[in-house]
């Protein structure tokens, strides 16, 4: 299994990677939950 | 002058598309083992058949066609072509056998659509399709999604600057790790690590949706494939309207999300390298055309009355917009909803992000962000020079692959002809759809962008019953959107050579 820093496993890496992807899922989540209640209170 | 290709290199491309098919015979002995043990006798025949010959094929050229030559980087353009081609061809062998395609080509649309993760379906009756045959299908996207990263990054690997400059514009240093190996195992170590948490995830929000866990397994593990690898097969019929359920879709959107990002970002993250993410032109390209493009389809869907509430805006608009823009064509609403329902403007944004899709080096379709990111660099280039002194020295500069980089002409060419080559793609297929009587532009053009781009998203027109003539040209569409023109027109000029080049020294 490659690793992605030598001195470490490859889990931590991964547990790295995929908790980016989560605060990245958040970010982009929340931004479209406050762009639709905000559109659907400016048309409202 | 163009050179006619020798026997040499007839057989060495030969030997490299037996060996996609010996890996496609692989790929069918999973299902065919499903079959067996849930004795789906039927599917089991279809796809031992489908095995067998993939086998054996491959097993001849591994032994008569072996050869030491080296490849270049216009054999493996060429291979690459085929492989799509005739790997679809032979996938689709079980699911015609299957008995549930209306004829050859409807099967061949069937296994095209899954081996370029567009999605869309031909199958009669989905919702009473076998296990073994719906995880083959789901498994198809997951080979060819996972497959195209591995060849587009290998490419960059051995083709260099030609090859790079014409797939992401600029994509020397895009092979995330040095060798082929170490980026086939990179690829695989993400997509091993969001198989087992994303299966988990969706496991547990059908449970808790009350679904048996056998059944929910089932779902969880097709929902994974279809939406890691941007793909949008569906288990059922009614798509994801089936589930009922917010934290299934969220977790949808999760891994529609991450199957969209490039692999050199996935691998900046995991490196604990964040700021790529921010820095990067792609990125940036994205967020700012989601955001544009999410706030016409609001406000095209407030005026035209169709939801009235945040939540709906955002399960219902938001989640097609995320659907599109990753090119997985997922659907939260029946095909004929966008044309009846949605009005004008937010089909129409719909369709604009279907077009630009995901990034590169992804499972995404689409023209890709990094072109438009470039496209737009260069208008702005250009424009500089025209206000700037004669004298004025103008960079433009943007930051992709981990590195900040100078925008150069030849850059700038490569991605506005991939870019236009899309559009020009999408037009005919719109206008050969017109050519029936059947559909209006609209449905045309939304249905053409859906599958040139490998997005997913009907208003419709496809259906078992669809015109054979459209399904042909679809089918053509979806296999040049995939490999983005360049190794097709490799292909076709490989051919030309063969017929009209000279012979080698």
């Amino acid at each position: 299994m490659h690793r992605t820093r030598p001195d470490e496993p490859w889990s931590r890496g991964a547990a790295r990677g995929v908790g980016f992807v989560v605060l990245l899922f958040g970010a982009v989540a929340a931004a479209g939950v406050a762009l639709s209640f905000g559109f659907a209170w400016l048309m409202g | 002058m163009i050179l006619r290709p020798g026997a040499d290199d007839i057989r060495l491309i030969a030997f490299y598309v037996g060996k996609v098919l010996l890996g496609l015979g692989l790929v069918m002995l999973v299902p065919a083992m499903i079959a067996l043990v849930a004795q789906e006798w039927n599917s089991a025949t279809s796809f031992l058949v489908g095995a067998s010959l993939c086998v054996i094929i491959g097993a001849i050229s591994d032994a008569r066609l072996r050869t030491r030559r080296p490849l270049t980087w216009a054999h493996g353009m060429v291979i690459v072509a085929l492989a799509w081609l005739v790997g679809a061809v032979f996938a689709g062998i079980p699911m015609y056998l299957s008995g549930r395609f209306s004829d050859p080509l409807a099967a061949l649309f069937e296994a095209m659509s899954g081996l370029t993760t567009t999605g869309m379906s031909v199958i009669h009756d989905l919702d009473h399709t076998p296990m073994s045959e719906d995880l083959y299908r789901h498994l198809l996207q997951f080979a060819g999604g996972q497959g195209i990263v591995i060849v587009v990054l290998s490419l960059f690997a051995a083709g260099g600057a030609r090859i790079a400059s014409l797939y992401v514009s600029e994509a020397r240093d895009e092979r995330i790790l040095p060798n082929f190996i170490r980026t086939a195992r990179f690829i695989f170590a993400v997509a091993g690590t969001f198989l087992v948490l994303g299966t988990s995830a969706l496991f547990l929000a059908l449970l808790g949706a009350g679904f048996e866990p056998g059944r929910a397994f089932y779902h969880a593990i097709n929902l994974f494939f279809a939406s890691f690898d941007t793909g949008g097969f569906s288990v059922m019929q009614s798509s994801m309207i089936y589930y009922h359920s917010l934290s299934v879709e969220l977790i949808v959107m999760l891994l529609m999300i991450a199957g969209t990002l490039s692999f050199g970002l996935h691998f900046a993250l995991w490196h604990g390298d964040p700021r790529t993410l921010l820095r990067s032109l792609e990125s940036r390209t994205l967020a700012v055309t989601s955001t544009i493009f999410f706030a016409a389809v609001a406000f095209g869907l407030l005026r035209a009355g169709t939801y009235d509430s945040g939540e709906a805006l955002f399960r219902k608009g938001f989640f097609t917009l995320v659907s599109a823009v990753s090119s997985t064509g997922h659907q939260v609403n029946v095909g004929e909803t966008y044309l009846t329902d949605w009005g004008v403007l937010a089909p129409a944004a719909i369709v604009g992000a279907m077009a630009i899709g995901g990034m590169a080096s992804s499972t995404a379709g689409g023209i890709k962000a990094i072109r438009i990111g470039i496209a737009f660099k260069t208008l702005v280039h250009d424009i500089k020079r025209i206000l700037l002194p004669e004298s004025a020295l103008v960079v433009t500069t943007y930051h992709a692959g981990g590195k900040r980089r100078t925008l150069r002409d030849d850059t700038a060419r490569a991605a506005t002809t991939i870019l236009l080559l899309f559009l020009v793609t999408h037009l005919i297929g719109a206008m050969v759809g017109l050519l029936y009587g059947e559909f209006d532009i609209t449905q045309t053009l939304f249905e053409s962008v859906s599958v040139g781009s490998n997005i997913g998203v009907s208003i419709g027109v496809v259906s078992p019953d669809m015109p054979n003539g459209l399904m042909a040209v679809y089918v053509a569409m979806m296999w040049l959107g995939r490999l983005e023109y360049v190794a097709v027109f490799a292909l076709m000029g490989y051919l030309l050579s063969l017929a009209r080049g000279k012979a080698k020294g």
